[in-house]
Order: structure tokens, then sequence, then C-alpha cells
């Protein structure tokens, strides 16, 4: 995957047809796993916590939802077209963040289903779920790179 | 413009007439103060005169009291370390979401690596608020704690 053009509000990336498959079939499976219970404050109960908390998982609740919805579009036949070295993605700045927290969601998603462990490389990769995971993990996280490649990005 | 009150009128023209009995008895030498009419009172406010300095009374500041924005609750926004966001996913939500160019994003970035976390912002309860919600959306680990 590589970033080919970058102009204004328009990014074009190249993906080769392994790339591609793989990328739409995380975009297919999103939402991975049910979402983490957030957090507003880590301090015990400071005044005004308990309505912050529950403002805090309605809007993350409504921003999947959301996600869930934008996946589907990022998966239209507008955003993808055919080139002789495989697939051009092309998304605006907003589509951009949009891909980036759903990878990023299915990262976690899958480091969540694995346990939360400290050490990745702990993860035994033996069991069949754990290396699924692991390898879905891996690949979110490789996509992610490379939408935020410093070559001509930020 | 604003009436000048009955009572008023009437005691501008005592003042006045006082006013030039004194320049009389004082003789010619100090006709000038002729074209100064003395200031008058009215309800027991001075008027000031375009000659006269005028200040403005200062107001009485009660030790211990503060602004109304002083009194306001603060919050840090901090970002937590976790095992499993990538550090260039980090930076580029601290980009987005603050507005820092690179070197900063970075540093904060670099922060919660390797102290476990980092002080963001320091905001109102509303700013805070916002910043933790933005930043959970991109699956960061942030919280709003409040200043002591």
């Amino acid at each position: 995957m590589k970033l080919i053009e970058h102009f204004s509000d328009c990014w074009s990336y190249l993906l080769n047809p392994n790339e591609a498959d793989l990328l739409r079939s995380l975009l297919k499976r999103f939402p991975f796993g049910r979402a983490a219970k957030p957090r507003i404050s880590q301090t015990a109960h400071a005044p005004g916590d308990d309505e912050r908390q529950k403002l805090l998982e309605e809007s993350l609740s409504e921003h999947r939802r959301d996600l869930k919805r934008l996946a589907r579009g990022l998966l239209g036949e507008g955003q993808w077209q055919a080139s002789p070295k495989g697939s051009l993605l092309t998304l605006t700045s907003e589509s951009r963040e949009i891909l980036l927290q759903i990878l990023n969601d299915i990262r976690i998603g899958c480091w969540r289903a694995l346990g939360e462990p400290d050490d990745l490389a702990e993860v035994a990769q033996t069991e069949p779920t754990a290396a699924g995971q692991r390898t879905l993990m891996d690949l979110a996280g490789y996509f992610e790179m490379h939408l935020l490649d410093p070559d001509g990005v930020d | 413009m604003s009436r000048i009150p009955e009572n008023a009128r009437d005691e501008i023209a005592r003042l006045m007439q006082a006013n030039l009995q004194r320049i009389r008895a004082c003789g010619p030498r100090n006709n000038r103060l002729a074209k100064r009419p003395a200031a008058t009172q009215i309800n027991g406010y001075r008027m000031p005169f375009a000659s006269e300095p005028f200040s403005v009374p200062q107001p009485v500041i009660e030790p211990g009291s503060k602004s109304a924005d002083a009194l306001a609750p603060t919050y840090y926004v901090i970002c937590w370390n976790d095992p499993v966001n990538l550090m260039s996913y980090v930076t580029h939500v601290f980009m987005k979401l603050f507005g820092w160019n690179r070197q900063q994003a970075e540093k904060h970035m670099l922060e919660v690596h390797q102290q476990g976390k980092s002080v963001l912002v320091r905001e109102g309860a509303e700013r805070a608020e916002f910043y933790v919600h933005e930043l959970q959306k991109y699956k960061l680990r942030a919280t709003m704690e409040p200043v002591t």
C-alpha cells in the first residue's frame, strides 16, 4: 500500500490485489467484538463524574454505530478504482480519519479478545483463535502505518 | 440627555450665586476665577469640570476573592500508555486534535510511552470533556482529572 498522490483534500493510495482484498475483508468484519467500557476519569468519584461518564458512554456508542455505517460506505465502488498494478483507493481527509479510527477499533478489539496482554510477544501463536486475532491485529496495524506513511503525509 | 432634578437645579443656582459674590469680594485681579465656575454637588456627587482631573473611585478588592474564571474548576486532560496503540498513530491523533506540529506531538507521545502518561492540556470542564471524547473516539486511553 502506498500513497501515490495527495493534494488538497484528496489522498490516493495504491494497493496491490492482496492488500485490497485484505482491507476490504477488514472493513466487512467491523465492528469486531464488543466495545470496551470507557472511563472519563481515573480519580475516584470527582463531582459531576457520573453524568460525564454516562455522556461519554453514549457518545462513543453512537460514534461506533456511525463508524459501522461509514465502513460500509468505504467498501462502495466510488472509493475504489481498478489500476494495472492493483486498486486505487481515493479518500478525503475526513474518510481517511474514519478509516484510521475503524482500523484502530479493530486492532483494539482484537487485543481485548486476546485478553489485553501487556506484551504482545507473549501471546501464544499455537492456539488457532489467538493466532487469528493476532493476525487481524497486525493487519489493521499494517494498514494504519501505511495510511500514516510520513512520505508526503501530515 | 437626562434632565437635572428640580432640587439639584436650585442647588446649582445657589452655588453659582455664592461664587459670584466671592469673586466680587476678591476684586478685579481675581476675575479669572469668574471664568471658572465652582464645582457643584448634586445629591452628594461632586460634578467635575473639564479642567479638573477626574478620578474614578477605585474598587475595593476583598482579600481572598477571585474572578469567576479563577473560581471555575479546571481539569488536566491526560493520555495514558497502553501496549497496543502505534506510536505513529498516537502522534497523528495529537497533531490532528490539538493542532500541534510533529515535534510537539511526538514529545507528548514519548512522554506517554516512557513515563506512562502525558498531561496534554489544562482546560475548563466542558473543553476537557470534549478532548477526552475525541481522544477516546480514536481509542486512546484518555481521562480528565481535576486540578488540585
